[in-house]
């Protein structure tokens, strides 16, 4: 492999897993350390894309597709990722467990319905958002080179941003009252915990990186479309958190490398043999695939195994419990 | 208003299907307080096991009326196949992690769904397929018109159609051709195009007036389906021993185990009984309603089907019954007055107002579905 392809193809998996790993790190703050089990973090990452892309295309062209607007375009994700987890996290502080998980997904699910159907975000066919770094240095040579070690370089500040402010939060004392909401929101009350405060600021700061991400996501890619942030999207990010361990920002990383790259490294090194797995008169038979395109259908085995065997996670610090099935008497429900 | 009343039996038939998934979810939730999310794949797979049974009865999407018997066949396998696909999952999957937290078996549930999802798109492939034709759509009420009495610049006095019969391969395939729509004149070629279709078919070709108001036979039997399903489910519930030992389970797991109710029979019983209504629901989606399956098709009506099981009260059979239809309604009501595209918009934020101002639905019971 020569250098330039060696290069797109790695920069282009660096870049993409550290758009992922951002968004595990935030999501297991929500989900593994506050014990918020959000669905709904692909929301908070199409916020942040759309509204960076809709800074870099609608602002006027020499602001908009311009370095000013790149480095905007972080701060709009970020916040209008931000306001959007303060408008979930508004109405979802009221519910718990499953009842929670629904509603930030039936958020998310809103989210996608209204994206799709908006003529200014460009509808099911995506928003196409400018590039900065192609549009600024056309005249050289190595535009492309430079692309990749310009997004590489920020997407790597990025997740190291994000893993030292989270794992900074979490040491606080601000963090022991999110991990003591998560063990037991009662006692955690009775001590004097601001419930109401920490969730908030949990929702807020989770949706603010998944922002960043959606920023970075929509500046690299150069296209988003609705259905980069659907629910089986949601649901890839809950599988790494969960298998890296709820409340474990070392298992976060480690699942999520590892659930990123296995799909690559199949298709790198898997036979292209045909295996037959199924017999369909209405496809002429005997039904073949390739080896590399059943991992998928492994993928949700390995979850369903990883919940059976294991249900803390590779380095999960918490362990699920079952919740108390009879209320304390006389207790709030 | 006729109009409207047409919108209502529109969204009558999408309603039973929800409710027909629903029911299956607000039974699992009723007994062992999990979300089954592989839900929607469960109907997903009953459609499937349907258009395989169809398709060993020799159908074909362009083929000959395979007869509504065929289809009704094609149900109860899809069902009874649908069943035992939950009595398998339940027993390598769920029965383990009855002891687990509930979030555990959430994920557990979201496995199950992408696991079923991703294995359908290897087997059948992830294109969309037609269903296999087995009746064509007709609608009554109707009379039949002397084909003479039509004229050319004669305005219709109700909508005109010529149902007629076509030979095909293997049999016949009835055909619907509209002649004219209420009220607009009658055309010179809509004229020979009806005497050509009269001419060519000797065997029965009959020309109908219908009134305004009319209901589809995949209408009536998917409502027929539901009915029959209800009185099943009641019977089930409220006369069987078994019925009797799922309301055990369903008010107090432990004390129901105590007092020597094999509780894993029941549960697994339950899986089966809903698994075997939303089979029911897939193959008669995907036969009368949509007309197409694929590997994705559980995704939405699963949610929206959860989304009503919510709404109606989760754990109360007859409150999914009435979520499903309700949201069914609700929704070609908001497509036909307000907006086509923002139907499952609209669907979720009912979803986010129920859990909000109202979690124990309809006809649920207060105060027992808290975490």
């Amino acid at each position: 492999m020569n250098f330039d392809r060696m290069l797109s193809f790695w920069g282009h998996h660096g870049i993409m897993l550290c758009i992922w790993l951002t968004l595990t790190l935030s999501l297991n703050l929500i989900n593994g350390f506050c014990g918020l089990f959000s669905l709904g973090h692909q929301g908070f990452w199409a916020i942040g894309a759309y509204a960076a892309g809709a800074t870099m295309v609608y602002l006027p062209p020499h602001i908009g597709a311009s370095w000013i607007g790149f480095v905007l375009s972080f701060g709009t994700g970020a916040l209008a990722a931000a306001a959007f987890g303060f408008l979930v996290g508004l109405p979802c502080l009221r519910l718990k467990g499953d009842y929670l998980a629904i509603a930030t997904l039936g958020f998310s699910e809103i989210l996608r319905n209204v994206i799709q159907n908006s003529q200014t975000l460009g509808r099911s066919l995506g928003l196409s958002v400018p590039n900065v770094v192609h549009d600024q240095f056309i005249n050289l040579d190595n535009a492309r080179r430079l692309g990749y070690y310009f997004y590489l370089t920020i997407a790597v500040v990025l997740v190291l941003g994000t893993l030292l402010i989270l794992s900074n939060l979490i040491r606080s004392a601000h963090g022991r009252a999110i991990q003591a909401i998560r063990d037991d929101e009662r006692a955690a009350e009775l001590v004097g915990v601001n419930l109401t405060y920490y969730k908030m600021i949990v929702f807020i700061i989770g949706a603010g990186f998944a922002g960043l991400a959606g920023a970075l996501y929509a500046n690299y890619n150069g296209l988003v479309t609705p259905d980069d942030f659907n629910f089986n999207a949601g649901v890839l990010m809950v599988v790494m958190v969960v298998l890296g361990g709820m409340g474990s920002f070392t298992g976060t990383i480690l699942a999520t490398t590892i659930l990123y790259f296995l799909p690559v490294l199949l298709a790198m090194f898997l036979p292209n043999t045909k295996v037959p797995i199924f017999w369909d008169p209405t496809q002429g038979g005997v039904v073949y695939r390739e080896v590399k395109e059943l991992w998928q259908a492994l993928f949700s085995l390995l979850l369903i195994a990883v919940v059976l065997l294991r249900p803390q996670g590779i380095m999960g610090s918490w362990r699920f419990r079952k919740k108390r099935t009879a209320p304390v008497s006389g207790a709030p429900s | 208003m006729l109009q409207f009343i047409n919108y209502l039996l529109n969204g009558l038939s999408l309603g039973c299907i929800y409710a027909l998934i629903a029911v299956g979810y607000t039974m699992v939730y009723g007994i062992i307080k999990l979300i089954n999310f592989a839900h929607g794949e469960f109907y997903m797979f009953g459609a499937f096991v349907g258009y395989f049974a169809l398709i060993a009865m020799g159908g074909d999407a362009n083929g000959h009326d395979l007869g509504l018997l065929a289809l009704l066949g094609a149900m109860i396998v899809g069902g009874l196949g649908t069943g035992m696909l939950a009595l398998i999952v339940e027993r390598i999957v769920y029965r383990p992690l009855r002891k687990s937290g509930r979030i555990v078996a959430l994920l557990a549930a979201l496995g199950v769904s992408l696991f079923l999802q991703n294995s359908a798109q290897q087997t059948v492939g992830a294109k969309d397929r037609t269903f296999v034709h087995t009746i064509t759509s007709e609608r009554y009420p109707r009379w039949a018109l002397k084909p003479e009495d039509l004229h050319e610049h004669q305005v219709a006095e109700s909508d005109i159609a010529v149902v007629y019969s076509r030979p095909v391969e293997d049999g016949r395939i009835t055909l619907v051709e509209n002649i004219a729509t209420r009220g607009n004149t009658i055309e010179k070629a809509d004229v020979e195009r009806m005497n050509a279709i009269l001419k060519a078919d000797q065997s029965g070709a009959t020309v109908y007036g219908y009134p305004a108001i009319t209901v589809s036979n995949a209408q009536g039997l998917i409502v027929m389906v539901l009915i029959m399903t209800t009185m099943a489910l009641y019977v089930l519930v409220q006369r069987t021993r078994f019925g009797r030992a799922m309301r055990a389970v369903s008010h107090d797991f432990e004390a129901a185990s105590l007092m020597g109710i094999n509780v894993d029979r029941v549960v697994a019983g339950t899986f089966f009984v809903g698994a075997v209504v939303a089979g029911f629901g897939g193959t008669l989606a995907g036969g009368m309603y949509y007309n197409q399956i694929g590997p994705l098709m559980g995704l939405m009506p699963g949610l929206k089907a959860f989304v009503a099981a919510v709404f109606g009260g989760i754990g109360s059979i007859p409150g999914a019954l009435l979520g499903g239809v309700l949201l069914g309604i609700s929704e070609k009501l908001v497509e036909a007055y307000f907006s086509s595209l923002y139907s499952d918009a609209f669907t979720f934020t009912i979803l986010i107002l129920v859990l909000l101002f109202r979690p124990s639905g309809l006809l649920g019971r207060p105060g027992t579905d808290k975490v």
